[in-house]
């Protein structure tokens, strides 16, 4: 009974995953290695070609936006939502948890409607021109809509959660009576916060910016509906490669080098909070 | 920190999360077309969303896929979880190491790895397609959810159930199910509400045949802002909220 | 003592990843009895316990259980139950339903299960609590709820693994006294695991003591206390003032050694030679101090010096140093009608000895 249970659970969900996670991605790393073709996805042909393409000028453009882009989300994340979360944390918990859920309330539903909404909001004819207009702060309506600055604040709106929960869950976890002693010893508040407040609380900040760096990389749709026809982001030139170009191969191994930076970045996060993470620490 | 700064801080944020939501639901509302100046209330639009069939054949396609990629990956994940939890296996590593790499892969890259995995094996994207990739998506979530709700259960409870003459099959249904309810309520919202909502994924393997709502109000929202679609996301907004209320109303009975 | 052996362990070894947990134990548990197995963390009590429970198997040896040898035994025949140290109750059943999960597992009829669990739970004090849920129990009552669980089963033999270790202080003293009650009241033998030597000592019939996966001496607390076996066991249970010393001289009946540059004529219990080494103990309440003013004859005697004072309101505890430099536990109680005097003062010199033979003879142990 007991084994029968046990073979049958673990083999399917180990059947599933070999087969839709692990084997997808090796025949996605195989295609990287291929050579493109018009007619087919590609040819059985071995070559780099793919990933020299990829330091040709016109995507490391792309590369270097893409990366400057997501630097710009992740600093803006941080600086508004380190605040919030010691704020939170510093709450009694009836109200911390409330004002988590409503943190998280727009979340929940789809992030196309999300960037929708925001999208609205930013046109030339929208509610943030339109107040700032009659406010006299402006004379002309501002260009915001189809701008980097518009794809920015369109990621921090959709990546602003995942920075403010890790860094939360670090706060909150913190023990007062550092505080409390370091007052005692008679550090001022700026120098506590400087001195114990955040070096404590770097595990979530770097936590924070993992989750949000590499997914302001990927988020194509948002630079669609937000950035206009130019192809800002990495997820943009994957996409490009797969229904525009039809380049299957050089879609891979854009694909790859993402997995790869990935993983590096993973690594170096751990290297710095110096601790093995289990896998379900991540989400 | 002075008390009014630390308020006016977090309603500064909490402005920014929902001014976009607020507004949109508003103009939802408002009886013109184009213009951001008020010109009266109108329902005209929700009247619009609801004659438009092509759209509820999204909303139920969108549905069902989530119904059926959620009962899926709860059953799947469910499963894993509770052997991992119970049991040592060889393989075990084995199993951790791909809920691993499923979890850390960027979401594109899953995407375009299912869309060479199932051009190359002949499989037309639609439904299937998409219920094979939302489910492989949702695995982990479960697993990880389960997983941790079992780790705080004391082993001693199984030793006592064993002790007091019960069987494998009633630990499970008698012991393990009951204790982890609240976790697979939670499981299953969280996959319905990801599956519902994925875009970056779905947007790879979904094909001409099977529409998905996510994939048409992109599709919608590219070719511009339009009140319609101001008024169908507002309804999905209301929606999230009654689900919500409901979940968090489930699961503070379940846990007491 | 006609009482028969409910449960005979012979034999048994068990390892873990190439680990010796048991090494060779040899066990008898008589019907009725209160056997506590008792050891410092890590000695396997508790994974003897298991292995009697049948949660585990063992390496190798045989446990013979009301007579039937128990690899044949499915659970519902062994009639062992288990009180865990965490208590295990089902989380989201409420009392009544921990109770009868037993009798519902072995498919009793409704009716009998109401009587019966109505009954212990009386039997338990806890009538009018059928509907709590776990989480709104105290630690005591939890704890009644555990070993209703599984007294319920009319088990022939109880087992509770550290039933008490996370209570306080207070309460772990009263439950001590109602266990010891409730096991009377059944009459069934209770199989107890306990770190605590306190705890053994005043529950038990029977003390088994574990060290190392060994049974190191197995008896009533009254012996255990009075003669350990070895030097191991004495400091595991209670304190002692040891000695190491050579044997000055030994005849098959006595020996003689000098404590303190006085010669002593003690029993020869061990077989000693003359040249052996030895531990001499001497328990603190039987260490004896005097002041000078209360005594004539010193020649028996070796001085030392108060080093501490510590007022216990039925006890007065000294810590005494000798002229060596060694110290010493000395327990004196208050007699009043012996009209001793009891009040010392920290650095005053007082006179001290043992009444001969009360003292502990165990061979030398690295």
């Amino acid at each position: 009974m007991k084994h029968k249970f046990q073979y049958f659970s673990v083999g399917l969900i180990t059947a599933w995953l070999c087969l839709f996670g692990l084997l997808s991605f090796l025949v996605m790393l195989t295609i990287s290695f291929l050579q493109h073709d018009l007619d087919r996805i590609a040819v059985w042909h071995f070559t780099l070609q793919n990933y020299i393409d990829l330091f040709d000028p016109i995507f490391f453009k792309i590369f270097l936006k893409s990366f400057y882009i997501a630097f710009l989300v992740t600093a803006g994340c941080l600086l508004l939502g380190y605040p919030f979360a010691y704020i939170v944390s510093r709450l009694p918990e009836k109200v911390q948890n409330l004002a988590l859920l409503l943190l998280l309330l727009p979340f929940w539903t789809s992030s196309v409607v999300r960037t929708y909404a925001m999208m609205s909001l930013l046109k030339t004819k929208g509610l943030l021109n339109a107040a700032l207009l009659s406010m006299g702060l402006i004379h002309e309506p501002l260009q915001i809509l189809f701008t980097n600055t518009a794809v920015s604040i369109g990621l921090i709106y959709n990546l602003l959660p995942f920075m403010i929960l890790p860094i939360y869950v670090n706060l909150e976890r913190f023990d007062v009576s550092l505080i409390e002693a370091a007052k005692d010893l008679g550090a001022k508040y700026t120098t506590i916060f400087r001195k114990v407040i955040i070096p404590l609380s770097m595990p979530g900040i770097l936590g924070g910016c993992t989750l949000v760096f590499l997914p302001a990389m990927t988020l194509f749709f948002i630079s669609d509906l937000l950035g206009g026809a130019k192809a800002l982001l990495l997820g943009n030139l994957i996409e490009d490669q797969f229904l525009m170009a039809n380049n299957w191969p050089r879609g891979a191994a854009t694909s790859v080098l993402l997995t790869v930076l990935m993983a590096i970045g993973l690594l170096l996060y751990w290297s710095k909070t110096n601790k093995r993470v289990d896998y379900e620490a991540v989400t | 920190m002075k008390r009014s700064l630390r308020v006016g801080y977090l309603a500064l944020i909490y402005l920014f999360l929902y001014i976009p939501i607020g507004t949109l639901i508003v103009y939802s509302f408002n009886n013109a077309v184009f213009s951001m100046l008020w010109h009266g209330f109108t329902l005209n639009w929700y009247r619009v969303v609801l004659q438009d069939g092509s759209l509820w054949i999204a909303v139920w396609h969108s549905f069902y896929l989530a119904i059926a990629a959620t009962a899926s990956a709860l059953f799947i994940g469910t499963l894993a979880a509770i052997s991992l939890y119970r049991y040592r296996f060889r393989g075990k590593n084995l199993l951790q190491g791909l809920l691993f790499i499923i979890i850390i892969t960027p979401d594109i890259v899953l995407g375009i790895a299912l869309l060479i995995l199932f051009s190359l094996s002949g499989l037309s994207l639609g439904f299937w397609s998409l219920y094979i990739a939302h489910v492989t998506f949702c695995i982990p979530f479960v697993v990880v959810i389960v997983y941790s709700r079992a780790k705080s259960i004391d082993p001693n409870i199984f030793a006592a159930a064993s002790d007091l003459g019960a069987s494998e099959l009633k630990i499970f249904w008698d012991i393990i199910v009951p204790i982890l309810l609240p976790a697979l309520i939670s499981g299953a919202l969280l996959c319905f509400a990801l599956s519902f909502d994925d875009i970056v994924i779905s947007f790879f393997v979904s094909g001409p045949g099977f529409e998905i709502l996510p994939i048409k109000i992109f599709g919608l929202a590219r070719l511009g802002v339009n009140v319609e679609l101001n008024a169908l996301c507002s309804l999905l907004f209301a929606l999230t909220l009654v689900l919500v209320c409901l979940s968090q109303w489930v699961t503070r009975r379940k846990t007491i | 003592m006609a009482q028969k052996n409910i449960i005979e362990i012979r034999n048994i070894f068990k390892s873990y990843a190439g680990q010796q947990i048991l090494d060779n134990i040899n066990l008898r548990v008589k019907d009725g009895e209160f056997l506590t197995l008792l050891g410092p963390s890590g000695c396997g009590k508790t994974t003897l316990l298991r292995l009697l429970a049948g949660l585990e198997q063992p390496t190798s040896g045989q446990i013979i259980i009301n007579g039937k040898d128990a690899k044949t035994l499915s659970p519902q025949e062994r009639h062992v139950n288990t009180v865990f140290q965490s208590y295990a109750l089902f989380p989201h059943m409420n009392v009544f339903d921990n109770v009868a999960f037993g009798l519902r597992c072995d498919g009793a009829a409704m009716e009998e299960i109401n009587q019966r669990v109505t009954e212990m739970l009386r039997m338990v004090r806890l009538s009018g609590y059928e509907k709590r849920k776990p989480h709104e129990l105290s630690g005591g009552q939890q704890q009644r709820v555990a070993i209703a669980r599984a007294v319920v089963k009319e088990p022939i033999v109880l087992l509770l693994d550290e039933p008490l270790s996370s209570l306080d202080y207070r309460l772990r003293k009263n439950m001590q006294i109602e266990l010891k009650q409730l096991q009377r009241k059944l009459g069934i033998a209770f199989v107890f695991v306990t770190h605590d030597q306190e705890e053994a000592l005043s529950m038990s019939d029977s003390i088994v003591v574990l060290q190392q996966g060994r049974v190191v001496q197995q008896g009533t607390p009254r012996d255990i206390y009075e003669t350990p076996k070895n030097i191991s066991v004495a400091t595991f249970i209670g304190e002692s003032n040891i000695f190491n010393l050579f044997i000055d001289e030994a005849n098959d009946k006595n020996i003689k050694v000098t404590v303190q540059g006085i010669q002593y004529e003690l029993e020869n219990d061990g077989q000693f030679k003359r040249g052996d080494k030895i531990h001499l103990l001497i328990r603190p309440e039987d260490t004896r101090v005097y002041h000078r003013s209360e005594i004539d004859d010193i020649s028996m005697m070796f001085p030392a010096v108060v080093n501490e004072v510590i007022y216990k309101g039925t006890t007065v505890d000294l810590i005494i140093k000798l002229p060596d430099g060694t110290l010493l536990s000395v327990t004196e109680f208050f007699d009043e009608d012996n009209g001793e005097d009891v009040t010392y003062v920290i650095g005053e010199s007082v006179w001290v000895n043992w009444p001969i033979g009360w003292e502990v003879v165990l061979p030398y142990e690295a």
